[in-house]
């Protein structure tokens, strides 16, 4: 495709020049869970992968393109996004869950509840 | 903003008051958290969101980064000059029932304004909130698109 005759000069194109960025996150808790956030614009749920491996949680994604017109002003333009994160021990794996909205990915990181103080009753012997 | 700041550093001679003045800004930087309160975010507000303009002709086209934004936070106004953005902060300041353990996302609200190369039709203008993307279509005026002038034989 990209080596026909009339498509040439994209050989001569160079190679993706998108940065690899990480994204701004908010990471929130309290004792149920962990609430990570992160700001991805313009990106969709096909262009974004959410992979644990053993404690680490890796975010990718890729933004989609600029419209093909002519630019007056660029101020931003589409990045890949990459960040990985390690994941508290106090966190279910299997329960983890994320959901994108609005350019942003929520991530919620259940916590088992082994962390919480327990009354351990006394018994009269 | 940003380009404004690094070409002025690179302007000024090194000498002993910008050393000083050096070290005052980092004695500054390390009080002010504990005079003012802000965070980071807060104190990041003013400039807006990063918008690109597009030109296709017919209309002019913003597409600025706005994620975490809903449709009732955005306000758009707009005269025969230009257009004026303007959102309420995020809400994201630690959500209801959370402490917050990192915060790098800025939820500070902005107002900022564009004017345009030429004369747009205020009334035509159509936004669209699609993945944290705010796209503008902003059509120009009748008598600024570009017109076709025949040419004839004389």
């Amino acid at each position: 495709m990209n080596n026909t005759p009339e498509n040439n000069h994209e050989a001569l194109k160079p190679l993706s020049n998108r940065p690899t960025v990480a994204p701004r996150v908010d990471v929130y808790q309290n004792d149920k869970e962990y609430l990570l956030l992160a700001d991805l614009p313009g990106v969709t749920q096909d262009n974004l992968s959410v992979e644990i491996e053993k404690r680490t949680l890796t975010l990718e994604a890729t933004m989609a393109d600029l419209p093909e017109l002519e630019a007056v002003e660029l101020q931003w333009r589409p990045v890949d996004f990459r960040r990985t994160f390690a994941i508290p021990n106090d966190v279910e794996t299997d329960a983890i869950g994320a959901k994108l909205l609005d350019g942003v990915l929520r991530v919620h990181l259940p916590r088992t509840q082994a962390h919480l103080p327990r009354k351990i009753q006394v018994s009269m012997a | 903003m940003a380009f404004w700041l690094r070409t002025h550093n690179n302007r000024r001679a090194h000498n002993d008051f910008d050393a000083f003045m050096g070290h005052f800004g980092a004695l500054l930087r390390e009080l002010e958290p504990a005079l003012t309160h802000q965070s980071p975010a807060e104190t990041r507000r003013g400039f807006g969101p990063k918008a690109n303009l597009f030109d296709d002709g017919d209309n002019y086209v913003i597409r600025a980064a706005v994620p975490g934004l809903k449709t009732e936070d955005i306000h758009l106004s707009a005269h025969h000059e230009g257009l004026t953005l303007k959102a309420e902060s995020s809400a994201d300041t630690a959500p209801e029932g959370y402490s917050a353990h990192r915060q790098e996302r800025a939820s500070a609200a902005f107002s900022r304004s564009f004017a345009f190369p030429t004369r747009i039709d205020a009334d035509k203008i159509e936004a669209v909130l699609r993945h944290g993307i705010l796209h503008i279509t902003v059509p120009k005026a009748a008598a600024e698109k570009p017109r076709q002038i025949q040419v004839r034989v004389g």
